[in-house]
C-alpha cells in the first residue's frame, strides 16, 4: 500500500471533522472521494499534506507515518496537491510557479510538465494574468514538476462547464494518472467514474461506503448523504 | 565635486544598505521596524574594530556585518513563532532595547594615550580611520558604491536562483510554499541573517563616514524609513529600495522645496502609495513588464541577425 | 519597604494614564483587528492644539482639556480615513505601515506649529502633595487616577449599555454577521476609532497637565507606552488593556526607583519582547495568532 490511513481523527475545537477514518491506496491507484460539503474531504487532504495535525490515528505513506511531519517534509516525500480554489503565486510567472523552489530541481521535468498541460508558450506570463482554466492547468503542472508519487486533487473541475470538464478529465487521465497514485474529490459523478476504479463516500467525517463508482452512485447511502434521510 | 554633494551621495549609498536589509525581510513576508538595531550594532562593532582594535577597515566592516548577522539570527530564533503585528512589535522592542543599551554601555580603552570607545549617551567618537589613512570623502563614497554594486549584483544572482524563488514564495503564501517543499522557517532564518549582515555592513560604513555615532542616530525613525524605502521604491527588485532612498535623500532632503515639510511629504507618499500601489513603484508587475520589453528587444535583434544576410532578394 | 509601596502606588496612579492609552489602542484593535501606530501622534496633535491655545490665550485647564480631546478626535478621523478605511479585509499590515507613515506627518506638523521643545501646559492641580502616613501622593496623580477611572468606567458602561456599545461589541465579535443583522459597520468603526482617539486625547491631556509641559517626544512616547501596555494585557481585550496599563505603571515606577530612567525604559521594552517571544499564542488570542484554524504544523 502506498497510502494507508488508520483511525485518522482530526478535531477543530469541539468539532470532529474526521473520525477514525480507514483508507488504503495502492501505488498507481486512483481513488475518488465524494460527499456533501463539510463531510471532511478537504480536511482529509489537509491532514495528509501536513497542514493540519491529526488528534489520533496514523497516516502511513510507504510505511512512514506522516502524522507528525511538517508540511514541507511531507511534500518532499512525494505528495503534491491542487486546490479547489486555484492557489498560485500570483506575482510570479508561470515558469517560476512550476519550477520547484525546493530541492531537487529538475528543470527538464518542469519543462515537460508545463508542456504536458499545454502552457509551454505561456511560461513568461504572470500567473495572475492567465485565464482560470489555464491557471488550473498550471497548478497541475506545478504538482507534476516535483515528480510526486501521490497527487491530491480537490475538485479540479469546480466551476467548469461540461466541455471544460471533459477536457480537464482527459488531461488528468493523460498527464496525471500514468505512474502515479491519485485521490480525487469531486461532486460530479461522471468525472469520478471516468478516472477512478474505486470511490469512497464520506459523511460527517466517517467512511459511509467504499465501492466502484457505478455501485456507489446508485446506492441509497449516496442519496441519503447528499439529500438527507427520508423515512 | 563639492564636499556636501559627496556627503549626500555617500549617505544615499550607506542608507541603501539598511533599506535593502528591511527589503529582504519584506520579501520573506515580514515587516520589521527594527533593522536599525543591526545597523547600530554594526556601527559600534566596526568602530571598535578600527578605533580600539586598530584593525584595517575591511576587517572592521566584516566584523560589523558578522555582528549584525549573528544578532539578527538570534532575534529571528526568538521570534520564530511570531508573524504580522506581533513580529513587527518584537523587532521594534529589540531595536529600542539596543538603542537604550547603547545609552548605558561605556566601554573605553586607552589607545595611543587617549580613551577610545562607546561612551553611553555621549556616543562613540574618534572613529578616525579615514582621516588617519588619508582617505578622501570622494574615495570613500566611491568605495561605498563599489560595495553597493557588489551587493546588488549578489541580489540579482540570488533572485534568479532557487533561494530567491523560495524566499519570494515563502513571503507571498507561506502555507502554499510549505506544500511545495519549502521550509518557511529556514527561509525566514536565512533572510533575517542576511538582512542583519547587510544592516551591520551599512552601520560600519556609516560610523566611518561620520566618525562619531550616538544612540540617538539609531532611533525608530531610521527603522521606519528603511521600511518605507522598499515600499516606495518597489519590492520587485533590489533596485527598488535604492530608488526609495534616492527619492527621499536625493530629492526630498536635498531640494529646498520641501525644507521643513519633508516628513509630511514622505509620510503622505507612503500612505498614498500603500493604497494605490502597495508593492511600490518598481513592483513585480513593473519589473516583469520591463523584463518582457528587454526580451522582445533581444529577440528582435537575434531575429534580424539570423536572417540578415539572406534578406536581400 | 515603604519605598516599594510608594513607587507601586505612584506606578498605579501613572499607570491609570497608561491604561487609558492602552484602552484606546485596544478599541481600535478590537474592532478593526489592526494596529494604529499613529495613535500617539493623534494624541499629541490634540495636546499641541491645547498648548497652542494656552500659549495664545492662557485659558484654563478645562477648556484646554476639551480642545485636546477634540483635536485628538479630529486627528484620529484623518488617520482613519487615510490609513484604515481604504484597505480591505486582508490588508491589516498595510494599515499599520500607513499609520506609521502618518505618524511622521503629524509629528512634523506639530513641531512646525509649535517649534520650541518645551511647551507650557496648564497645571492639572495646583495643590501640595497629600501626605497619608509615610506615603505622599502628588495631587495631579490622584486627579489623573480619578479622571482616568471615571473615563474607563464610562467606556465600560457605554460598551455594555448603549446601542452604540452594542454595535461595537457585535462588530468586535463577528464583523460579517454584524453587517448581516443591519449594524452600520463602517460608521460604527469610524465612531469607535474617533472615540478611541478622544480617549487618548484625554489621557494625553492628563499626562501633559500633570507635568505642566509637553514636548515633541510625546507622540512616540504615548504610542510605545500604549502598545506595551496593551500587549501586556492581551491584544484586543478591554480589561486586559486596563490591567496592562496599571501593571506597566507599577513595573516602570519600581524599575525607575531601583535603577533610573534608562533602565526603566529598557525594562518596559524588554518586557514586551519577552512576552511576545514566550507567549505568542496566548497573548494574541485564538483568532489572530498563527495557526488559528485547527492545529498548524506550518
Amino acid at each position: 500500500m502506498l497510502l494507508l490511513l488508520e483511525g485518522l481523527t482530526v478535531r477543530f475545537g469541539g468539532l470532529e471533522a474526521l473520525c477514525g477514518l480507514d483508507l488504503a491506496l495502492a501505488p498507481g491507484g486512483a481513488l475518488g472521494l465524494v460527499g456533501p460539503n463539510g463531510c471532511g474531504k478537504t480536511t482529509l487532504f489537509n491532514a495528509v499534506s501536513g497542514i493540519v495535525r491529526p488528534a489520533a490515528g496514523r497516516i502511513l505513506f510507504d510505511g512512514r507515518d506522516l502524522a507528525r511531519l511538517s508540511a514541507h517534509a511531507v511534500a518532499r516525500l512525494g505528495i503534491a496537491r491542487t486546490f479547489q480554489q486555484v492557489r498560485l503565486f500570483e506575482r510570479m510567472t508561470a515558469w517560476d510557479n512550476v519550477l520547484p523552489a525546493a530541492a531537487p530541481v529538475d528543470r527538464s521535468l518542469a519543462e515537460r510538465a508545463l508542456a504536458a498541460v499545454g502552457l509551454a508558450a505561456e511560461r513568461h506570463t504572470l500567473a495572475s494574468e492567465l485565464p482560470l482554466q489555464a491557471q488550473r492547468r498550471l497548478e497541475i503542472a506545478r504538482a507534476l514538476a516535483r515528480a510526486p508519487r501521490l497527487v491530491l486533487m480537490d475538485e479540479p473541475t469546480a466551476g467548469l462547464n461540461a466541455e471544460e470538464t471533459e477536457a480537464m478529465a482527459a488531461l488528468i487521465r493523460t498527464a496525471v494518472l500514468p505512474g502515479r497514485a491519485l485521490i480525487l474529490t469531486e461532486h460530479k459523478p461522471d468525472v469520478i467514474a471516468a478516472l477512478c476504479p474505486q470511490a469512497v463516500l464520506l459523511e460527517h467525517g466517517r467512511k459511509a461506503m467504499e465501492a466502484p463508482p457505478a455501485a456507489l452512485f446508485a446506492s441509497p447511502a449516496f442519496r441519503r448523504a447528499y439529500l438527507g434521510a427520508m423515512d | 565635486m563639492d564636499d556636501h554633494l559627496v556627503g549626500v551621495l555617500a549617505s544615499i549609498g550607506i542608507v541603501s544598505f539598511v533599506a535593502l536589509s528591511a527589503y529582504v525581510l519584506l520579501l520573506s513576508g515580514e515587516v520589521s521596524f527594527g533593522q536599525q538595531a543591526f545597523f547600530a550594532l554594526g556601527a559600534y562593532a566596526a568602530g571598535i574594530g578600527t578605533a580600539v582594535l586598530r584593525w584595517p577597515l575591511a576587517s572592521a566592516l566584516l566584523l560589523g556585518a558578522l555582528v549584525g548577522a549573528l544578532a539578527a539570527a538570534a532575534v529571528a530564533r526568538a521570534t520564530l513563532r511570531l508573524t504580522g503585528f506581533a513580529f513587527a512589535m518584537a523587532t521594534l522592542a529589540f531595536a529600542e532595547m539596543v538603542r537604550i543599551a547603547a545609552e548605558l554601555v561605556v566601554f573605553r580603552v586607552e589607545v595611543d594615550g587617549r580613551l577610545v570607545g562607546p561612551a553611553g549617551t555621549d556616543g562613540f567618537g574618534d572613529i578616525r580611520y579615514l582621516f588617519e589613512n588619508d582617505i578622501t570623502p570622494g574615495q570613500y563614497a566611491a568605495g561605498v558604491y563599489v560595495l553597493l554594486a557588489a551587493v546588488l549584483a549578489l541580489f540579482a544572482a540570488v533572485e534568479r536562483s532557487r533561494l530567491g524563488r523560495a524566499l519570494r514564495q515563502a513571503g507571498t503564501d507561506p502555507t502554499l510554499a510549505e506544500l511545495q517543499g519549502i521550509s518557511v522557517v529556514r527561509v525566514r532564518l536565512a533572510a533575517a541573517t542576511a538582512a542583519g549582515a547587510l544592516a551591520g555592513l551599512g552601520g560600519g560604513l556609516y560610523a566611518h563616514l561620520l566618525t562619531y555615532v550616538e544612540p540617538g542616530n539609531f532611533n525608530i525613525m531610521l527603522g521606519v524609513h528603511s521600511l518605507a524605502y522598499g515600499l516606495i521604491g518597489g519590492l520587485g527588485t533590489a533596485l527598488g529600495p535604492v530608488l526609495g532612498v534616492l527619492i527621499d535623500i536625493g530629492l526630498l532632503e536635498s531640494s529646498r522645496l520641501f525644507a521643513g515639510y519633508r516628513m509630511i511629504v514622505f509620510g503622505g507618499l507612503v500612505a498614498v502609495l500603500l493604497i494605490v500601489r502597495p508593492r511600490g513603484l518598481l513592483d513585480e508587475r513593473a519589473v516583469h513588464w520591463i523584463a518582457a520589453r528587454i526580451r522582445e528587444r533581444l529577440d528582435a535583434l537575434a531575429a534580424r541577425r539570423a536572417d540578415g544576410p539572406l534578406r536581400r532578394p | 519597604m515603604t519605598d516599594v509601596i510608594q513607587s507601586t502606588l505612584d506606578g498605579l496612579m501613572f499607570g491609570s494614564a497608561y491604561a487609558l492609552l492602552a484602552l484606546g489602542f485596544t478599541l481600535i484593535f478590537g474592532t478593526m483587528r489592526r494596529l494604529n501606530l499613529a495613535y500617539g501622534p493623534t494624541i499629541m496633535a490634540g495636546a499641541y492644539l491645547g498648548a497652542y491655545a494656552f500659549a495664545r490665550t492662557g485659558m484654563g485647564a478645562l477648556p484646554v482639556a476639551l480642545l485636546a480631546v477634540a483635536g485628538a478626535a479630529l486627528a484620529g478621523l484623518y488617520v482613519e480615513r487615510l490609513c484604515f478605511r481604504p484597505f480591505g479585509e486582508g490588508a491589516a499590515i498595510a494599515s499599520m505601515i500607513s499609520s506609521f507613515a502618518v505618524w511622521m506627518q503629524i509629528e512634523e506638523a506639530a513641531t512646525l506649529a509649535l517649534p520650541s521643545h518645551l511647551n507650557a501646559f496648564p497645571r492639572l492641580a495646583a495643590a501640595a502633595p497629600i501626605e497619608v502616613g509615610p506615603f505622599s501622593f502628588r495631587a495631579e496623580h490622584l486627579l489623573m487616577l480619578l479622571v482616568a477611572s471615571l473615563a474607563a468606567a464610562l467606556v465600560y458602561w457605554g460598551l455594555a449599555r448603549t446601542r452604540f456599545g452594542l454595535a461595537v461589541r457585535t462588530v468586535i465579535d463577528h464583523r460579517r454577521a454584524a453587517a448581516l443583522v443591519g449594524v452600520p459597520v463602517e460608521r460604527t468603526l469610524m465612531l469607535a476609532f474617533v472615540l478611541a482617539s478622544a480617549i487618548g486625547g484625554l489621557a494625553g491631556f492628563l499626562i501633559a497637565a500633570s507635568e505642566a509641559q509637553i514636548t515633541p517626544m510625546f507622540g512616540m512616547w504615548a504610542t510605545t507606552k500604549g502598545l506595551i501596555a496593551m500587549m501586556l494585557g492581551g491584544l484586543g481585550s478591554v480589561p486586559g488593556a486596563i490591567l496592562g496599563g496599571l501593571a506597566l505603571g507599577v513595573i516602570e515606577a519600581n524599575a525607575q526607583w531601583l535603577f533610573g530612567p534608562h533602565v526603566r525604559d529598557l525594562v518596559a521594552w524588554g518586557l514586551l519582547f519577552a512576552v511576545l517571544a514566550l507567549w505568542p499564542g496566548g497573548l494574541l488570542g485564538g483568532r489572530d495568532g498563527p495557526g488559528a484554524a485547527g492545529h498548524g504544523r506550518v
